[in-house]
């Protein structure tokens, strides 16, 4: 339920909409919401090897042998 | 005996050496427009009295024509030194054995994205590998984004689909599957001209071989013969995790504000959060510095037990990743952009688990401290 | 449910369409130049020529195609009566300055830190280029830059430049 209000609040937020020649801070690299595939990746695999809960942003991505 | 992570799958490795030196040879003309971008990272990771991880990684994407795009990585994990056997309380108390040899585990992993733009829709199909000797992933993904308002919000759609093979080094008749489906919904929302956010919410169900192969715990109790089980988890696991990440430019600072945040929680009671927050400071036209803060809170499984109980269930895990903990890493990146397009990162952390640290206590009270450190860098260029 | 998809439906209708289509008049507006910002630049100033008015930005991957493009395209014509204004979207001069050094261009340049030219030909996308006649009148609208683009213009300028004024 939370997250639904949360999805429906983030779509009003846009009713002031930033137009296409306003983006030069969001073209920033440090404004990308991921980072290198291989910062991700390598990220990703300090953490995920030690903890139970992993996942969440993107889909079609193997398992592991988690030992 | 190795321990992996749950990161996306692969392709057949190339030798290190030859994944070096390509990069750098490239050629890249002044004003030319970039068509992609290509680079290699490599992880070092190491805990203390523990395993030694390294892995080297190669990515690189490319724009074909105007629509197409076309995205890849080959990753090799190489997992060293001694790891986690089991738990057993032959010392009074439940700790973790750990192997007296010293293994060294291979694994190769890649994926392959391509996607279509066209007008605000685009297609994605992408196709991820995992390779060891006892465990195999292949896994594929579909993903459509549907840019609305002007580009000022997106929603993104996905299915995923992986097909696991656990085997044993052990065990050489072990031949077990693993199957897993997974749901994503996302909206990206410009909220300024300064700032975005990002949600996903993330449904998995997985069904088949959970167990993990190497790992057993042992009870000693007084009074009689001691308990023994291999690790044996449910047949089925089904997870909800919804990730918020948030960016805001402060141009008086020069900076940036890099946020996120994830609930995650599944039908073996794991209920877990993990709060990162880094500062991006620009330093001048080519150097930057990032701090980070990442906290991570979890509760144990359900079965999740350091000693067997008498009569012994039919589920029960001392694996420490099913443990209730709390982490505190902190991590500092600095980044050097080049004229060219040149990016050189390196970033150096700390990883710290504790049973203190769990959010509200309550932590697994033989929950093993872990200590780690962690060096990545990462070189890339657009090409 | 219903509620996010009229929240949706809502934000789709905000937005106002006033662009500047191909048989509209160029918008006669003045803006500080690039690099001496002391200095103004009409559009106006350039009547009787055949004028592309350029949106770029060094964070819009297009324009290091279009940038260079648009300079060779200026040199071969100008002799003609055909100019080149480019009109920067940076947030800093600091960052267009660093894009020029790596792209150097010959053409007018000028600043639109508050968004007032960007505003009035409604720019709908990055990059945005206006091809004008002689007689003030926008003729194409070119929206994205790809070396189609650059070969459409030239033929495009080559016609303008032929029309009598």
């Amino acid at each position: 339920m939370r997250a639904w209000v949360a999805v429906a609040l983030l779509a009003c937020a846009g009713c002031a909409p930033v137009a296409p020649y306003q983006r030069a801070y969001l073209a920033r690299p440090d404004m990308a919401l991921d980072a290198s595939p291989g910062m991700m990746r390598a990220m990703e695999r300090t953490f995920s090897a030690k903890e139970a809960a992993n996942g969440g942003s993107s889909v079609g991505g193997g398992g592991c042998g988690c030992n | 005996m190795h321990s992996g992570s749950e990161a996306p799958g692969s392709l057949h490795a190339l030798s290190r050496a030859a994944l070096a030196l390509p990069i750098l040879a490239i050629p890249v003309e002044a004003g030319a427009a970039e068509i992609g971008e290509m680079g290699f990272t490599i992880l070092g990771y190491k805990e203390r009295g523990l395993m030694k991880v390294v892995e080297p990684v190669l990515w690189g994407k490319a724009r074909i024509g105007e629509t197409w795009e076309v995205q890849a990585n080959v990753a090799l994990d190489i997992v060293s030194g001694a790891s986690p056997e089991g738990v057993s309380n032959i010392s009074g108390t439940p700790v973790q054995l750990v192997s007296a040899a010293s293994v060294t585990d291979r694994r190769y992993l890649g994926d392959v994205r391509v996607s279509r733009r066209m007008g605000e829709l685009t297609l994605g199909i992408s196709r991820s590998f995992s390779e060891e000797n006892d465990y195999r992933s292949h896994a594929y993904g579909i993903e459509a984004r549907w840019d609305l308002n002007e580009r000022n919000t997106t929603l993104a759609f996905g299915y995923g689909q992986s097909a696991d093979s656990i085997g044993s080094t052990l065990e050489p008749t072990l031949d077990e599957r693993r199957d897993t489906r997974e749901y994503l919904f996302g909206v990206t929302q410009v909220l300024s001209r300064f700032d975005l956010v990002q949600s996903t919410v993330t449904v998995a169900r997985g069904r088949g071989w959970f167990n993990d192969p190497y790992k057993f715990t042992r009870t000693f109790y007084p009074d009689g013969a001691p308990a023994f089980l291999f690790d044996l988890r449910p047949s089925s696991r089904d997870s909800f995790a919804w990730l918020t990440r948030y960016r805001r430019h402060v141009p008086g600072a020069d900076g940036t504000l890099q946020a996120e945040y994830r609930y995650y929680s599944d039908d073996w009671d794991v209920r877990a959060h993990t709060l990162e927050v880094a500062w991006q400071q620009s330093l001048g036209e080519r150097w930057a510095v990032r701090p980070a803060l990442r906290y991570h809170t979890q509760g144990a499984a359900r079965f999740y037990s350091p000693v067997v109980p008498r009569p012994a269930p039919a589920e029960l895990s001392s694996d420490p990743r099913l443990a209730a903990f709390g982490g505190i890493s902190t991590s500092v990146r600095g980044i050097l952009k080049l004229d060219g397009g040149l990016l050189i990162e390196l970033t150096v952390g700390n990883v710290h688990n504790t049973r203190d640290f769990r959010a509200g206590g309550n932590g697994s009270p033989t929950y093993p401290t872990l200590q780690a450190w962690y060096g990545i860098l990462g070189i890339s260029r657009p090409f | 449910m219903s509620l996010r998809l009229l929240a949706l439906a809502a934000c789709l209708a905000a937005f106002p369409a006033a662009a500047v289509e191909p048989g509209g008049a160029m918008p006669s507006i003045s803006m500080p130049r690039l690099e001496k910002p002391a200095e103004r630049f009409a559009l106006a100033s350039l009547k009787g020529k055949v004028v592309y008015v350029d949106f770029w930005a060094s964070w819009c991957v297009p324009c290091r195609i279009s940038m260079p493009a648009l300079d060779a395209l200026q040199k071969k014509h100008e002799q003609a009566g055909f100019a080149v204004v480019g009109i920067n979207k940076d947030a800093t001069t600091g960052d267009a300055e660093r894009f020029l050094k790596r792209v150097p261009v010959g053409f007018t340049l000028v600043a639109d830190a508050s968004d007032e030219a960007a505003r009035a030909f409604d720019v709908k996308t990055m990059p945005s280029g206006y091809l004008v006649d002689r007689k003030g009148v926008v003729r194409h609208v070119h929206r994205g830059f790809t070396k189609e683009t650059a070969a459409a213009l030239d033929a495009e300028v080559g016609k303008l430049l032929a029309e009598k004024p």
